[in-house]
């Protein structure tokens, strides 16, 4: 219904796939409201999950288009869709840092047919922070990881410190400034709780984004910038040398920064996971089958060569990380922080 | 990426098949909106932006930015003929401009009036390419304090320069402030004002602010007085001026380009100021200034061709900063960030398509408007006479439906419908609407600089004097207090009542 509908509606831009894409989503959010009218006398049958999908599948992003989260998935969704033999809708749902987007993709029926491509900052921090937003930590059913990009501490190429010790070093004797994406963002929450855990001098600024954060890095407003080594802004500028990473806050030395050392391998325990990861998700209630479908064509289009390099080396996962695991992390990360949110 | 390499990629960009469609569409829809008394470009191009959702981030902002420079050539049809202005910023040509018509020029008028627009639009052009990216590679050096103070004068001088007085520019800032407050603090993240309701934790949709503030409350306001035209001309005669004409206005038209596009560049400023101003100054270098009004060829030429110079020079401090001038860029500010760019000093290098195609987009755009003005008058007379109940009843649809559409929130539809009524009621008090958008893209912008400058020094308050840039930018600052407060003092003294700049705010965006 819905498709048919969007389908009708002429296509002004090029033909390119992001273009098409968009013009769905506004034409369908355009629609909605004459849907929702339509569909107001029909009752919906509890879905057979044999035939699953039947129906095209709504896919929140709770970010704004050309964020990362929202830019890996939408190389994804092709594959899958392909995968499902089904359409996805793709609907940037923005706002309240993620709260709008989930908890829409909470209170929507555990049916297979509204998904969310969220990540863990987006998932876990409003619950905590705000609470009230309609969704929990443990709302959400991970059926694959799309991308990770561990936080990293960087300096500038010209900064006194060249190594993690040098910089704690001076911490501890003079005041440092660092420079993070967002107050309640994953380096946000981590840094917190690097200064309440350890006798440091260090005063976190929050800027608006990676980029942001970067820039001021760049010149010289902040001694160093606590951020994700995203795909877009931190790990091309650690690649060409204008920042250097000291640190990482991932337990594991990060597939995409492997010389690096990690915070834990330089003494600092306890700490909250410094990952920023985003993955694919339904409701926890969803019929197992379901579950099982998705997965396997989220392991199919994870595992798919292209779609790894156009997310990014290192950005997208090696190997497959399937739903369980990702759902522990998630679990890891809302203890973690839940610590420090409060 | 130098210039010349820039200008090869905005062609490549700017002449794909789409983007030449859109250009057409952009200045033609100016064109109409120009030319209909009451719909500014201000409230079009709120109108557009759900069509934007759907292009890539290039085309939307030549369709943008034609409606916004094709308005300008527009508003002068109906001025000149109908002594309405079609458009705030044509408001000066309904004296000469109509006065030339009523002896039977109006095609001499339109004619200078078009070419003269087509020049000052070409030169703000240029200096559009040519400072744009030095101007935006100085200010990627800016940090915190810097950004702090030049936002802090921007909210200055939109104050001083907006229409109407002083006093009710600084109300309507002041209710934009509050406005913006609304949402997470910038440094903690706490909610302010959200009083619980999750559709206000991130802060209210700056979309549905501006289509609410700049369309619906145009739309009220022409619904309750609807004006009619009080003199029409219909003998056009001779468009093509001679080159007598020509010569007669070329002084005119070379100082309303340099009027027009330093007058863009201003917080506040665009088509209004400039071409008051250039009136202003035409009149103080004529030989028989006391002839103005009489239907002097250099009162529309030179008035006219400044505002077209300032509707493109006010990009440069958009796509340079990041800071909106006016009105209709504060909406093309919401519009590229619709696209997922944020407008600042890193546009050009990280969006080489949007600032070089647009910019070429602007020569053809204009050669357009040139070369469509005069064959398709008849038409747009014709345009100019639509009931406004008939636009009434499509605006208000494409509002609810674009407001709906931006994240497919029905709260935005409220807070596109809550934002009309205060503009409505702001125009009915003579407040003009436009510092109150300014204000709530700017607030955030000073508040968080502000707050972050003093986190980086740890609470000294010197750190706003810490660069060159900083001192002079706080020198200037004072200096625009010190002369509005003193200005202030001066008109009281003369005190002189002035309707005009009150109904002008009621009218104008």
């Amino acid at each position: 219904m819905r498709a048919a509908l969007a389908g009708s509606v002429p296509d002004l831009s090029t033909t390119t796939k992001g273009t098409q894409m968009r013009t769905l989503i506004t034409t369908t959010g355009v629609l909605a409201a004459m849907v929702a009218l339509v569909s107001c006398g029909q009752t919906q049958n509890s879905a057979s999950t044999d035939d699953y999908p039947d129906r095209p599948i709504d896919l929140i992003i709770p970010v704004p288009a050309g964020s990362s989260t929202d830019v890996s998935t939408r190389f994804v969704v092709p594959c899958i869709e392909e995968e499902l033999d089904a359409t996805i809708v793709v609907e940037n749902r923005d706002g309240g840092g993620g709260a709008v987007g989930n908890g829409l993709f909470a209170q929507a029926e555990a049916d297979g047919y509204t998904l969310v491509s969220t990540s863990v900052g987006n998932a876990v921090v409003p619950p905590i922070a705000e609470g009230g937003v309609g969704y929990e930590p443990d709302s959400f059913l991970p059926v694959g990881m799309i991308g990770q990009a561990p936080v990293v501490l960087v300096v500038a190429a010209d900064s006194p410190y060249t190594s993690a010790e040098e910089f704690f070093a001076g911490a501890a004797s003079e005041r440092l400034v660092v420079g993070i994406p967002g107050p309640t963002s994953v380096p946000g929450i981590s840094i917190t709780a690097l200064t309440s855990t350890q006798d440091l001098q260090l005063e976190a600024v929050p800027f608006t984004g990676n980029g942001n954060t970067i820039q001021a890095l760049l010149g010289g407003e902040v001694d160093a910038a606590y951020l994700s080594a995203d795909g877009g802004v931190t790990l091309p500028r650690i690649q060409s040398g204008e920042v250097v990473a000291l640190a990482t806050a991932v337990d594991e030395p990060a597939p995409s920064l492997p010389d690096v050392p990690t915070l834990v391998s330089l003494g600092f325990d306890g700490l909250p996971l410094g990952d920023s990861f985003w993955f694919l998700a339904t409701q926890v209630d969803t019929p197992e089958p379901i579950v099982t479908t998705l997965e396997g064509a989220m392991e199919t289009c994870m595992s798919n060569g292209d779609i790894q390099a156009q997310i990014g080396e290192g950005v997208a996962p090696p190997e497959f990380i399937p739903g369980s695991d990702v759902q522990e992390m998630l679990e890891t990360a809302a203890r973690g922080y839940e610590e420090f949110l409060q | 990426m130098d210039i010349l390499e820039g200008l090869l990629h905005g062609l490549e960009v700017a002449l794909s098949v789409q983007n030449l469609l859109f250009v057409l569409l952009g200045v033609t829809v100016g064109m109409m909106v120009g030319v209909l008394p009451g719909l500014g470009p201000a409230p079009t191009v709120a109108l557009l932006i759900p069509l934007t959702f759907t292009l890539d981030g290039p085309t939307a902002i030549i369709l943008l930015a034609g409606v916004y420079y094709g308005a300008m050539y527009g508003g002068t049809i109906t001025s000149v003929l109908l002594r309405i202005p079609g458009e705030a910023a044509s408001v000066v040509s309904t004296m000469d401009g109509h006065a030339m018509a009523r002896q039977g020029q109006a095609g001499k008028a339109l004619g200078l009036a078009a070419i003269g627009s087509f020049a000052g639009g070409l030169f703000a052009t240029a200096c559009l390419i040519l400072f744009s990216p030095t101007l935006a590679d100085f200010a990627l050096g800016f940090g915190s304090p810097e950004y702090a103070v030049l936002a802090l004068l921007g909210l200055f001088l939109v104050a001083y320069t907006s229409a109407g007085t002083t006093l009710k520019s600084l109300v309507a800032i002041g209710i934009g402030l509050l406005v913006a407050s609304v949402g997470p603090d910038p440094i903690t993240a706490s909610p302010r004002w959200t009083l619980g309701v999750p559709d206000l934790l991130g802060g209210f949709e700056i979309v549905a602010i501006i289509m609410g503030v700049f369309g619906l409350s145009e739309l009220l306001v022409n619904i309750t007085e609807s004006r009619r035209p009080t003199s029409v001309t219909r003998t056009i005669g001779r468009v093509l001026p001679t080159g007598r004409d020509i010569a007669d206005s070329a002084g005119a038209v070379g100082r309303g380009s340099v009027i027009g596009t330093a007058l863009g560049l201003i917080p506040g400023g665009g088509g209004v100021l400039a071409s008051l101003v250039s009136y202003g100054v035409e009149r103080r270098v004529s030989k028989q200034p006391e002839e103005f009004g009489s239907g002097v060829p250099q009162a529309v030429s030179g008035p006219e061709t400044a505002n077209n110079a300032a509707s493109i020079s006010t990009f440069i401090p958009l796509l340079t900063l990041g800071f909106p001038p006016n009105g209709v860029l504060a909406v093309i500010f919401g519009a590229l960030l619709i696209q997922g760019v944020t407008p600042g000093p890193e546009l050009i290098g990280d969006h080489p398509d949007i600032f070089w195609g647009v910019v070429v987009s602007m020569v053809i755009g204009n050669l357009v408007l040139l070369v469509m003005n005069i064959p398709l008058l008849p038409v747009f007379v014709k345009i100019a006479q639509i009931p406004p109940g008939t636009m009434a009843t499509i605006t208000v649809a494409i509002l609810v439906i674009g407001a709906y559409s931006i994240n497919g929130n029905p709260f935005d539809v409220a807070v596109m419908i809550g934002a009309g009524l205060v503009g409505y009621l702001l125009r009915k008090l003579g407040i003009p609407p436009a510092p109150l958008v300014l204000a709530f893209i700017l607030g955030p912008i000073f508040e968080t600089n502000f707050r972050r400058s003093l986190v980086v020094s740890d609470g000294n308050i010197t750190v706003f004097a810490s660069s060159p840039v900083a001192v002079a930018l706080l020198v200037v600052l004072g200096v625009v207090i010190v002369t509005a407060v003193t200005g202030r003092l001066w008109r009281m003294r003369s005190a002189r009542p002035g309707h005009a700049g009150e109904e002008r705010a009621r009218r104008l965006p």
